[in-house]
């Protein structure tokens, strides 16, 4: 179910003084089965284009289309949308209000219309998709250190199975292994059942990881569209911006700075490493 | 200045009682600047709400200053030496303006008028925040929304601030600018620091690095040390910076790089000689 946006334009608190222009004229094409990053300075409007990809907001102008269905169409229902496009906000903890871990996780599925027998087996396995061990089932969530919380969150989201997953700062407060390990789970739910990802982070060493195409906002627009690994490769633009690159980047356009013509677009601290060595190995280097 | 010895914490009772900290022990020096790290659950929050009496020992002491926390003729006193930052910047704004948002905390203090209005454009100006007095909190970024959280504490004239996960939030440059804050705060006044994060090159900084694991001080030492041990690190489920695994990663493969390696200006300075 590809996701298209049209000219779209969104703007908080029309017609007052206050009005701000959060969106200005996205168009946006993200195809099945894509792994999508969107970065950007705060408040360059990530979080808004987020919400309009499954109708929590309603473009001022310009057009939604999910599935080949417009999401300001009467016809259209966005609670079957909503079901297939999975959202993980950048607050998740704020979702929470169930009594038990196990109850809030089950809240999604269950107002789908899932069958209580496989509820059990849902909730079962989203937790230990992000690391939560059993015994915190009947806990109150409330009860919870930040990134258990976190991790309740998510949980929640991935029990519905979505089709596509919109994750807004999906790892803000999660400890290294957490990360990895929930980073490891959603990167099999994109490579073996072709879930599309669309992944918004500050974290640059996550989008990395995660993304094959790059997508980078500035004022409500579209600054860059590529891919991951040559949008990265642009570091003085990016840092212009306020942006950082992965730190494997950095130690790159440091060595290019000093004379050493190694590449740039590596993402993973394995292909630096890679690079690196067949640099020293060709000699260009006194070490 | 922050003391524990045999501090243990427990939430809830009977099947629901949650070993949260155990027997810890721990002394924080005036000026130091101590960086936390764990994994989730290990205990930093709940360390942290001890060190300003938001929670108070199922067993054991803590002193700020002296002061134990289970005195509450204390209360007040330990709050204003001991300030403390979230890491959600909009859970702590309280007034529409950025500066009663700052004169909140000695308000509470009971600070006369006039002093607080003294105090409130010089916290202010120590996060680089003048001018943003009139300014309504909630259009800030995140980094200078945690730069006027900052100041808010700077106002009541503490001796040391703590600081949980202030930058989980913020975007590359938001990090920056109230890292760059808490630094100097730490190298230009002698503030006692206390920062626990997730982030592993937040803690390269520091002048200690304290790691927890279940409720206990699993390993502690500058960060140069700590970072060297990679693989008991990993044990625990965390990591080191990309830049000291990198730097390892070329080591093993028999390039002559140090072993206490950590910042990208270092590792490029180490291989081109
Ligand atoms: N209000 C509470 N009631 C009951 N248990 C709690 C409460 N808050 C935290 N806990 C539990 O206490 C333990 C320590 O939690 P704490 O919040 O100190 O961890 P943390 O190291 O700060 O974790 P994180 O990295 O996720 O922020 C965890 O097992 C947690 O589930
Ligand atoms: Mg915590």
């Amino acid at each position: 179910m590809p996701i298209e946006l049209h000219d779209v334009t969104h703007v908080y608190m029309p017609d007052t003084p206050h009005a701000v222009v959060a969106l200005a004229g996205v168009n946006l094409k993200i195809e099945d089965g894509e792994a999508l990053g969107i970065i950007g300075p705060t408040g360059s409007g990530k979080s808004t284009l987020v919400q309009h990809l499954n109708g929590l907001l309603k473009p001022t102008r310009g057009r939604v289309v999910v599935d080949g269905h417009n999401l300001a169409d009467k016809g259209t229902s966005l609670r079957a949308i909503r079901r297939k496009v999975g959202v993980i906000f950048q607050y998740p903890e704020h979702q929470l209000f169930e009594e038990t871990v196990a109850k809030d996780i089950a809240f999604g599925p269950l107002n789908t219309g899932v069958n209580s027998a496989e509820i059990g087996q849902r909730v079962q396995n989203a937790m230990a998709m992000v690391g939560l061990p059993p015994e915190l089932a009947d806990r109150s969530p409330f009860e919870l250190s930040g990134g258990q919380m976190r991790r309740v969150a998510i949980a929640g989201v991935l029990a519905m199975r979505p089709q596509v997953l919109v994750l807004d700062e999906p790892t803000a407060g999660l400890d290294p292994r957490g990360r990895n390990d929930i980073l490891k789970h959603i990167q099999e739910l994109h490579t073996q059942h072709g879930v599309t990802l669309i992944i918004v982070s500050h974290n640059m060493e996550d989008i990395a990881r995660m993304t094959k195409r790059l997508v980078v906002m500035e004022g409500g627009r579209i600054q860059m569209d590529g891919s991951t690994a040559q949008v990265f490769a642009e570091t003085e633009r990016l840092t212009e911006m306020g942006m950082g690159t992965p730190q494997v980047v950095m130690v790159m356009a440091g060595l290019r700075r000093r004379g050493y013509c190694v590449r740039l677009d590596v993402q993973t601290v394995a292909e630096a490493r890679d690079e690196i060595l067949s640099c020293l190995k060709r000699g260009q280097a006194g070490a | 200045m922050i003391s524990a010895r045999g501090l243990s914490h427990h939430y809830g009772s009977g099947d629901k009682r949650v070993e949260a900290l155990s027997d810890i022990n721990l002394t924080v020096e005036a000026g130091e600047f101590v960086a936390i790290i764990g994994p989730n659950g290990s205990g930093k929050s709940t360390l942290a709400k001890h060190m300003n009496a938001l929670l108070l020992p199922s067993e054991g002491v803590m002193e700020i200053k002296g002061m134990d926390t289970r005195d509450s003729t204390n209360l007040w006193e330990i709050r204003r030496v001991a300030g403390m930052v979230f890491q959600n910047p909009d859970n702590q704004m309280v007034a529409t303006m950025v500066e009663e948002d700052v004169a909140f905390g000695p308000e509470n203090l009971g600070i006369p008028a006039d002093e607080i209005r003294r105090r409130v454009p010089a916290a202010l100006t120590s996060v680089e925040m003048a001018g943003f007095e009139r300014h309504a909190p909630h259009h800030l970024s995140g980094g200078q929304k945690q730069r006027v959280a900052i100041a808010g504490i700077l106002a009541m004239q503490p001796e040391i601030i703590i600081l949980d996960e202030p930058t989980a939030m913020l975007d590359p440059a938001g990090r920056r600018e109230v890292l760059r804050t808490v630094e100097k705060l730490n190298r230009e006044r002698g503030m006692t620091v206390v920062h626990i994060t997730h982030f592993m090159d937040e803690v390269v900084h520091a002048d200690r690095v304290l790691v927890m694991n279940e409720g206990g001080v699993a390993l502690e030492g500058k960060p140069k040390d700590v970072f060297a041990r990679v693989q008991l690190l990993k044990d625990f489920g965390l990591d080191v910076p990309a830049v000291a695994e990198l730097a390892h990663e070329l080591r093993s493969h028999g390039v002559h790089v140090a072993d206490d390696i950590m910042t990208v200006d270092e590792l490029v300075d180490a291989l081109c000689p």
